[in-house]
This record gives C-alpha cells, sequence and structure tokens, in this order.
C-alpha cells in the first residue's frame, strides 16, 4: 500500500507531540512512510479538504483509497498493525484504546507536566523498547514540556535513553526542524 | 429506477466502498473514533466533516461500536450547545437523529429536531 504522511502545520505543543509521533513510528514501522513524511514536509505540500487537513492534525493518507486518519495516536497503532518488519496479523488490541491516553491528552492539553505526574507514565519503562506503542505515545506527549530542561531530564533516565536511539534520535531532529513551536502569551 | 433499485444501488455502493478499505483500515477508523469519544467536545469540526462524508463515523456500511461511543458523548452537546447551530453541525444532528432512531435502546429521551428548517446550501 502508498501511504502519504503529512506533519501538523499547527504552532503549538500538540501539533509538536502529534508529528513526533508520526515520526518516531513512521521511522521506526515503515521506512516508506518517513520518506514521504519526508518529502511532504520539505515540499512544505499541505492538504486542507475537511478531516483530510494538516492545518491542525498530522495526517496518514492511503494514496489509492483515500482512506484517511488524523488522530496521532491512532496513526501510530495503525503503522504498526501494517509494518511489514513487524508482521502483526491484525489484532484488536494493537489498535485499541491504551487508558494512559487519556492522562498523556491532559497533559498536552494543559501545557505543562509535573514530575509527579511523569513518575508512574514511565514505572514500567525498565529498558527502552522503541517498537513499544506505549513508549512512543508517552515519550512523545512528554517531550515538548521537558527537552530543554536538564534537571527533570536527569531524574528520567528512560527519556534521555529513548532519545538517543538512534532510529528516534533522527526522527526527533527531522521533526523539530519541520515543527514550528509559537508561544501564546499568557494573559493577565 | 424505481425506489427498490434506487435502495439497492445505494447499498451496494456503500458495501463497494467498505469493500475497497482493508480489514486493518477499518478496524483504525474505529479506533480513531473510540479514542476520541472521551474528549468529543474539542473534536466537534471533525466529526461533523466525517459525517459530511459518510453515513457512520468510521465509514462503515452498518453502525459500529464507534458510533455507539461517539454519540453517547456528543449526545448532551448536541442536546444543549449544537442544536443552536443546525447549519453548522447538520450532519452530526443528522446522525444522531438516524441512531437514536435504528438503535434499540441507545436513548431514553430523544433529540428533538425540526426536520423542516430551512437550512442555507452548503459550500462544498
Amino acid at each position: 500500500m502508498s501511504y502519504k504522511l503529512y506533519f501538523s502545520n499547527d504552532t503549538t505543543p500538540a501539533a509538536l507531540a502529534g508529528n513526533l509521533k508520526i515520526a518516531i513510528a513512521s521511522h521506526v514501522f515503515d521506512k516508506s512512510a518517513y520518506e514521504s513524511l519526508q518529502k511532504t514536509a520539505q515540499e512544505k505540500e499541505e492538504i486542507d479538504e475537511g478531516t483530510l487537513s494538516n492545518k491542525k492534525h498530522p495526517v496518514l493518507l492511503d494514496t489509492k483509497t483515500r482512506f484517511h486518519l488524523f488522530h496521532a495516536n491512532t496513526i501510530v497503532k495503525y503503522l504498526k498493525v501494517v509494518s511489514k518488519s513487524e508482521q502483526a496479523s491484525l489484532d484488536e488490541e494493537h489498535l485499541a484504546y491504551e487508558p494512559v491516553e487519556a492522562t498523556l491528552y491532559e497533559i498536552v492539553k494543559a501545557k505543562s507536566v509535573s514530575e509527579d505526574e511523569i513518575k508512574p507514565l514511565v514505572a514500567d519503562f525498565s529498558k527502552v523498547d522503541v517498537h513499544s506503542v506505549k513508549q512512543i505515545l508517552v515519550f512523545s506527549s512528554i517531550y515538548p514540556f521537558i527537552h530543554k530542561n536538564e534537571d527533570v531530564l536527569s531524574k528520567f533516565p528512560w527519556f534521555k535513553d529513548f532519545a538517543s536511539s538512534p532510529e528516534v534520535s533522527t526522527a526527533i531532529e527531522f521533526t523539530l526542524k519541520n515543527t514550528k513551536l509559537v508561544r501564546v502569551p499568557e494573559k493577565n | 429506477m424505481n425506489m427498490t433499485g434506487r435502495k439497492a444501488s445505494k447499498k451496494q455502493a456503500r458495501q463497494q466502498k467498505d469493500m475497497a478499505l482493508s480489514k486493518e483500515q477499518q478496524q483504525a477508523a474505529i479506533s480513531q473514533w473510540e479514542s476520541l469519544a472521551p474528549h468529543i467536545e474539542d473534536h466537534v469540526k471533525e466529526l461533523n466533516e466525517t459525517l459530511k462524508a459518510n453515513t457512520y463515523v468510521a465509514g462503515t456500511a452498518v453502525h459500529t461500536d464507534a458510533d455507539v461511543k461517539v454519540f453517547q458523548a456528543v449526545l448532551p452537546l448536541a442536546t444543549s450547545v449544537l442544536v443552536k447551530d443546525v447549519a453548522a453541525n447538520r450532519h452530526i444532528l443528522r446522525w444522531v437523529d438516524l441512531l437514536q432512531n435504528t438503535v434499540p435502546g441507545l436513548t431514553e429521551s430523544k433529540l428533538v429536531l425540526d426536520l423542516d428548517a430551512a437550512l442555507p446550501r452548503e459550500i462544498k
């Protein structure tokens, strides 16, 4: 199948989180999808047709059937399910809602995260597994808020280890280069 | 073409659309909307756009668990807010009306819609 991936053109932490998710997942699970993401990002290709719009969300598009997804977490799961390297046959569990998604959604919406919130999220991650959907989602959702904070990063070595794994570090660099973050001043 | 013929060809077109999607794609579309249901208030525009092109949220020929989950999440919002702007939310309201009248036991109190209300033509 032939997929095209598009980064979100939004300038919010939510857009950065979503873009990181699809960049890491495509780099890990489907190199041709990652290449398509590189192409659409470099050419600044935009689509704007209803839900098939990358203004606010990243998009995965099947160019043959026009099937598309705009929810970054589902794109991550879908890329894993259809990945040839994973050889994952369709299993509803692979696409099912992860309970951790609710917590991550609130963090991204609040645009901040505390150490106390991070602790339970990474407690199960004894080692880095870049093929784990849960690890990709947790890392990408929290990364925008702590990646410049050495103090917090030093307390959670899993973050540094995950970020420095070869497949992930390439995807992060590419995403940061192609996602513009604009800080909105807080109203008094 | 008579009424029965038109109904049959519509059903056939829907089935062909379903067949065009792989099993994984159908499941992913269902999963996407199940994931969005808990915070559907942030995705009203996307829901309306999706239902503009599809009868059901996952693009299937019949309703799925995703329709039920999104329906239950969006009904309070539809009753209190969306119904005040029928033109902007017409596809969601059409779908709410369809589900509440075709899926048994989905809701006790139905959303009342003025089906004769004049709406401005939608710009495609």
